[in-house]
């Protein structure tokens, strides 16, 4: 029993589903897609048809990847329908503009399904040239996909006789398949698999690891309901125990593979197979007489007959014609054992069946005395040889093939090596980057801090130097002041006194009364005179008293100085108990640039003709400036604050006070700040 | 029978020398018997030199006159005190611009001179007066002076000299931060002494202003 069959039959089933997976909403070709997928609505012809459209669509939009995904979707159609051809075509066309757009997943799949089909046709050079392309590009198929061309490759490599590699493939295929979720059609695989590698085993003579395969292919088969694997495992399981000459237990396995007789209408040539083989397993055992097998063997060979040419019955045929010569070998019976073996090697010879043919050529050999029967060892020996010669040659061209392979498997480690180093470097880059980015951050906060420090140093300092300022000017002015009343005392009152005290002493006798008395009211006047001087003298002095403190002369005359250059009347009013000297400069500071952004608001927006600026002292901590003025007005909750109120309102959250604004339309505005002190 | 009296005009105003001169010409003419020798002088060491050379019975002297160059005399009051000492028989009649009661205080309790008169009070006639009255050995104080006098007497707060000091510069302008430069006291002790002026007049709680007016009110300064 040859696999080849099931590579057939798994080629078939399992062709790769292709699932399209783009990312532009090309959606007609999509529902397109999907209906020609829908098998169980639709008829095949029907499927091809919406395929045909959808790929007819896809090469409109020109993007290759749809085109690809649309050309597979459509070679599966074909396949289905079995037009072998146009699917050999299709896929050959997808490879070809694949590689031209380096499209490695379609290169893969399209790979593998023209070495499935060269493998199907036993075109063995071009199925390993596929195959071994499409495994290049395996990383690049999708997880579920990727041991397809490992079970192929199995399967191609063990048809070459080159047991060791398919091997290798059928374990790399196990471990893809154990890596996914358990699925039934991956079950099957496995379960391929296994059967494959036990059949692969027996033909090493690793018997014992052949048996443990096949349990597992059976074990799986039933957990399946899949009876005819379980026969066929049942069958070369039985074949293992004839080559370890244990009969009985072989014969034991074709009775159990032969108790379910529904085998005998589904598959009667399978069932002929077991038969035959389990007849000559009993002749093999010897305890059973030679006619009784020779009519079972011939009830097999008879079967066949009727049949037309097919593999599986030229194969059943040629196998029973060896059965039978054997047996008529053994009962001398040396004319029908001729007959059967030549026909054995004739049929063997036809399908390219070796093994059957090897020996059938070393039972006639056997059979014929003198040169005729050299001349068939000869030719036994020829293609024994040959075979060898071409299992060796194969093993040289795949193994070029898969060293072409390394090759760009090297390569690719290199890319990937490549890959890891930019991997590294870029993520180097970028955390450094970030680094970078986080040192300018900070650096900026720091900036931004250090410039508020300076900014409100400066605002001290500039306060200071207006109170320095301040100062002087009330120093000069003082001292000025100073001046003049000490010089209307000294010398302005004294010599007055001295005209006055000298005029009353001249002797106005000789004058009218009149005179006199006019006299007298002058030199009264004088005195008043001087008394007006002294008073006037006195309050210059005294006029430094008046002041109450420099920071209110300076918003007074701060307040003073913009109404006169903006024309509007302005009264400026403060609590006597207000003790500016205990007020932090700060605070100060903030105060002043208050007063100074809502006069400037006044100005520029309310169009007021009088502005009140008022302090007082709502409690012993409680500082509360006033600035009102009878403008025009607006909406404190509508209007979006400009520039000048934020300010007002960051410099008051500074000082961790409240602050409002009422505001009534053409009547005016107040501003009410208070503050803690 | 004639008495010469000789007299020393301290004041650096010629037109106030000149008017007295007139009213001590006046008063001889009314009083026969009075014979006046006029001298003058305008600033400290010529009024102290004067003194000191010739005989001088009677000085009317300024209080703001230029001081002396070696800086001992500074005002009519120390003049009037060194003259003192060298004539204890010299009379004095002081005549001064100043009308404010510290200085009134001052010039009396230092100088206690026969007659005080404020500028602004003299008149031809109590000028006169006062000559008289000082001729007859009697004290002679001119309105103001008298009206301060009374003031004392009727209080009785007790005021040292650092408080007068205190209340005369205030009332002259100096400010608080300056006032260390004339009182020989901390700013902390000055603050704590305007406190308790204020407690003593019964002003708490109100500003130095104040304070002077009812200072002034109450005869201090």
């Amino acid at each position: 029993m040859k696999p080849l069959q099931y590579f057939v039959v798994l080629l078939f089933a399992g062709v790769l589903n292709l699932q399209a997976q783009n990312t532009i909403p090309v959606d007609s070709i999509y529902i397109l897609r999907d209906l020609s997928r829908d098998k169980e609505t639709y008829s095949p012809q029907q499927r091809l048809r919406f395929a045909k459209r959808s790929s007819e669509l896809a090469r409109q939009t020109g993007i290759d990847s749809i085109i690809l995904n649309n050309n597979l979707d459509l070679a599966i159609e074909y396949l289905n329908l079995g037009d072998l051809n146009t699917y050999l075509k299709l896929n050959h066309k997808s490879l070809k503009l694949a590689i031209d757009s380096k499209s490695n997943r379609i290169i893969s799949v399209a790979s593998l399904n023209i070495g499935g089909y060269y493998g199907v046709r036993r075109n063995i050079d071009s199925a390993f040239y596929y195959l071994y392309k499409s495994l290049k590009y395996n990383n690049y198929n999708k997880a579920e996909d990727r041991h397809s061309v490992h079970l192929y490759l199995s399967y191609m490599e063990g048809s070459t006789g080159n047991y060791a590699e398919s091997e290798y493939h059928s374990i790399k295929a196990l471990k893809f398949i154990d890596e996914l979720p358990e699925t039934i059609t991956l079950q099957h695989d496995k379960r391929d698999i296994y059967y494959y590698m036990a059949s692969i085993l027996r033909r090493e003579g690793n018997y014992k690891m052949a048996i443990d395969y096949n349990n597992k292919s059976l074990i799986i088969s039933k957990e399946l309901k899949d009876k005819l694997s379980e026969l066929h495992t049942l069958n070369n399981m039985a074949e293992v125990y004839r080559e370890l000459d244990k009969y009985e237990e072989a014969i034991s396995l074709y009775e159990e593979a032969l108790y379910d007789e529904s085998i005998k209408i589904e598959d009667p040539i399978f069932y002929a197979m077991l038969l035959v083989n389990k007849a000559y397993a009993q002749f093999q055992k010897g305890n059973n007489s030679n006619q009784n097998i020779i009519s079972q063997l011939k009830l097999g060979y008879r079967i066949n007959d009727t049949l037309d040419r097919d593999y599986e019955k030229l194969l059943l045929k040629s196998a029973t014609s060896y059965y039978l010569s054997k047996v008529y070998q053994k009962s001398q019976q040396k004319d029908s054992s001729y007959k059967y073996a030549k026909e054995a090697y004739a049929i063997a010879k036809d399908i390219g069946e070796n093994e059957i043919l090897l020996d059938a050529l070393l039972v006639l050999s056997e059979l014929e005395d003198g040169d005729k029967g050299k001349a068939h060892l000869r030719e036994h020996i020829r293609i024994n040889d040959s075979l060898l010669q071409l299992e060796r040659s194969n093993r040289d061209k795949f193994a070029r093939i898969r060293y072409g392979t390394g090759q760009i498997e090297t390569e690719k480690d290199k890319v990937e090596k490549e890959r890891d180093w930019l991997y590294g470097i870029s993520i180097g880059l970028i955390s450094i980057a970030m680094l970078i980015l986080v040192i300018i951050a900070q650096r900026y906060r720091n900036n931004k801090l250090q410039f508020a420090k300076d900014q409100q140093q400066a605002n001290e300092e500039i306060y200071q130097l207006m109170i320095t300022q301040q100062n002087k000017l009330e120093e000069g002015r003082h001292q000025e002041r100073y001046r003049i009343s000490e010089e209307l005392h000294d010398g302005v009152l004294s010599k007055l006194f001295g005209v006055r005290l000298g005029l009353g002493f001249i002797d106005v006798k000789g004058q009218t009364q009149d005179d006199v008395d006019k006299y007298k009211a002058y030199m009264g006047q004088i005195q008043t005179l001087e008394k007006d001087i002294r008073i006037l003298s006195h309050d210059l002095r005294q006029d430094g008293l008046s002041s109450k403190g420099s920071f209110n002369e300076i918003i007074h005359t701060f307040i003073t100085k913009q109404c006169e250059l903006h024309n509007f009347k302005s009264t400026f009013t403060t609590e006597d108990s207000i003790n500016w000297s205990t007020i932090a400069e700060k605070t100060k500071v903030h105060i002043y640039r208050i007063i100074q952004e809502s006069m400037h608001n006044v100005i520029k927006h309310a169009e007021a003709t009088e502005l009140s600026i008022n302090f007082k002292k709502e409690n012993e901590a409680i500082l509360v400036l006033e600035i009102s003025d009878n403008g025009k007005g607006f909406d404190a909750k509508v209007t979006h604050r400009g520039i000048g109120l934020k300010n007002v309102a960051s410099r008051v959250k500074k000082l961790k006070g409240d602050f409002n604004i009422a505001s009534i339309k053409e009547k005016g505005t107040t501003l009410r700040i208070s503050i803690a002190v | 029978m004639i008495k010469t009296i000789h007299v020393l005009i301290v004041d650096d105003h010629p037109l106030i020398v000149e008017a007295y001169k007139n009213a001590l010409l006046y008063f001889s003419n009314q009083n026969k018997n009075f014979e006046f020798v006029i001298s003058k002088a305008s600033n400290c060491d010529d009024a102290y030199q004067k003194v000191k050379d010739k005989i001088i019975d009677l000085v009317f002297l300024d209080i703001k006159i230029p001081p002396s160059k070696d800086g001992k005399l500074l005002s009519g009051e120390d003049l009037g005190l060194a003259m003192k000492t060298l004539r204890p028989s010299l009379k004095i009649i002081v005549s001064t611009m100043f009308n404010n009661n510290f200085r009134i205080n001052n010039i009396l309790s230092v100088l206690n001179p026969e007659a005080l008169l404020i500028k602004d009070d003299i008149q031809p006639n109590n000028l006169l007066a006062a000559l008289a009255s000082v001729f007859d050995d009697m004290p002679y104080y001119s309105k103001t002076v008298l009206k301060f006098l009374r003031k004392r007497i009727t209080n009785t707060y007790v005021l040292d000299k650092n408080d007068m000091l205190l209340l005369y510069h205030l009332s002259k302008g100096v400010r608080t931060t300056d006032l260390t430069k004339y009182i020989p006291l901390s700013h902390g002790s000055i603050e704590r002494r305007k406190k308790q002026l204020k407690g003593v007049f019964l002003i708490d709680d109100c500003d130095d202003s104040e304070l002077i007016r009812v200072a002034e009110e109450k005869g201090f300064i």
